[in-house]
């Protein structure tokens, strides 16, 4: 029985900030631009290039460009890997602190840039590797 | 030893309406100018208030997580170091003083100035006095209240410390709230207030407090558990992603109870008011405070002395 009502409320609530939250967006109290970027990558290829133009950043923490296009952490979960040679970097979706400051591969995709580190904080753009980025 | 902090509390008692010493009668308190105030004990406590008026959802909350923040029984220092953080205050400045801790809910930071060895007096408009009675049953120099900010019972000019963290943002006018707690404060003491600021989350926070705050706490409650738990087993998905940033939840890395709570306490009060640094410090201005500052560059937090 209680978790009968536990469902309830659960279900409950949900539909009521769900109107609340479109009530929100529609009169424009809420930013609707990252649900219409989330809505519309739902339905576009996913994204797969090259990674060039590093610029260094701070500390190990180096950063190129991406397309605007693509949900960031930012305003959502970014769903970039990146690659040196064929080998995934990590952790993803770290702060930009621990980048500069550990770097070994950790990355954050934030907004309309990619900041990352070398697996082994080398200079991406003399330690002759290629680098990419896919969309999990 | 009990007898101390006692001692203390009964000898600064004041009628909320008159201003009057009050006196003690058995399990009330009688107000020797107007007998028609009086102010019951119960389960201990002395009442100064006939309910938990617009902090309903705090009576809740605290009595629902009564132990959850306090680093006596986490058995971290998390509660300690934000205390600092938002007060810049110290062991050594707070020990042997008598603090009044404007809000105290279930005792969080009661609990660090009471282990500092500060005289302590509570006091919050919610049952969550309930909890924090149960909490320091057995602390010789804590003392607890249930009481309004707006209509304190103490003598004017009672305190060497005050400080209320997270609270006055919860009540209907922060700045009026906050000009309650300064008569109270000795010449030569200082107050120490953290609210929350007008930027980043609490901006869209509180967007939706219109909203959160009508849902019954109970379900309200139920759905923070399910939903704080779903987002953070969901990091990774785009939607949930976009979700967690429209509404935003607590993630304070102290715990999925943590997060939980806190993430309640964020959306279903009342009131939810939200201040900049420079707000805040015109009201320390106001009332004549000097040696006004910002003990870190957590926003927004500010302190200030009466002069003496």
């Amino acid at each position: 029985m209680n978790r009968l009502k536990n469902c309830f409320n659960i279900a409950a609530v949900s539909l009521y900030l769900l109107i609340v939250l479109l009530y929100l967006l529609l009169s424009g109290k809420l930013p609707s631009s990252a649900v219409k970027k989330v809505l519309r990558a739902l339905f576009r290829p996913k994204y797969s290039g090259k990674v060039g133009s590093f610029i260094p950043e701070e500390g190990f923490c180096w950063r190129a460009s991406l397309p605007e296009n693509l949900c960031s952490d930012a305003e959502s979960a970014s769903r970039i890997r990146i690659f040196e040679d064929d080998r995934p970097l990590g952790p993803a979706h770290v702060s930009h602190d621990e980048i500069r400051r550990l770097g070994g591969g950790r990355f954050s995709h934030w907004g309309s840039h990619l900041y990352f580190s070398t697996s082994d904080n080398s200079d991406p753009g003399k330690n002759g590797r290629n680098y990419s980025v896919r969309e999990a | 030893m009990r007898n101390d902090i006692l001692e203390l509390f009964l000898s600064r008692l004041a009628c909320p309406v008159c201003r009057t010493p009050l006196k003690q009668e058995g399990e009330e308190f009688i107000c020797p100018t107007n007998p028609k105030h009086r102010y019951p004990i119960v389960r201990g406590i002395p009442r100064f208030v006939d309910s938990d008026s617009y902090v309903d959802s705090f009576s809740f909350e605290w009595n629902t997580h009564g132990r959850t923040q306090l680093d006596s029984f986490t058995k971290d220092r998390s509660s300690e170091e934000q205390f600092i953080k938002k007060t810049g205050f110290t062991p050594e400045e707070l020990r042997g003083k008598l603090v009044l801790d404007a809000g105290v809910g279930a005792g969080r930071y009661t609990d660090v100035i009471s282990r500092w060895g500060a005289n302590a007096i509570g006091i919050d408009l919610s049952y969550a006095v309930e909890a924090s009675h149960n909490n320091f049953s057995d602390r010789p120099n804590v003392f607890i209240a249930q009481a309004d900010i707006s209509k304190l019972p103490f003598l004017h000019e009672s305190f060497d410390f005050i400080f209320s963290i997270g609270v006055l943002h919860h009540t209907p006018d922060t700045r009026q709230f906050f000009h309650h707690l300064v008569p109270f404060l000795k010449p030569g003491g200082t107050i120490a207030i953290w609210v929350y600021p007008n930027e980043g989350e609490y901006v869209t926070r509180s967007i939706w407090i219109p909203f959160t705050s009508r849902i019954p706490d109970r379900m309200y409650y139920a759905w923070c558990k399910w939903f704080v738990t779903f987002v953070n087993n969901n990091l990774e998905n785009p939607i949930v992603g976009v979700l967690s940033r429209l509404f935003p939840i607590s993630r304070q890395a102290l715990g999925m109870e943590n997060d939980i709570l806190d993430t309640f306490d964020a959306y279903s009060p009342t009131f939810h008011g939200i201040h900049s640094p420079e707000e805040v410090r015109g009201w320390f201005e106001e009332v004549g405070l000097v040696e006004i500052s910002s003990p870190s560059d957590w926003h927004t937090c500010m302190r200030g002395k009466k002069p003496a």
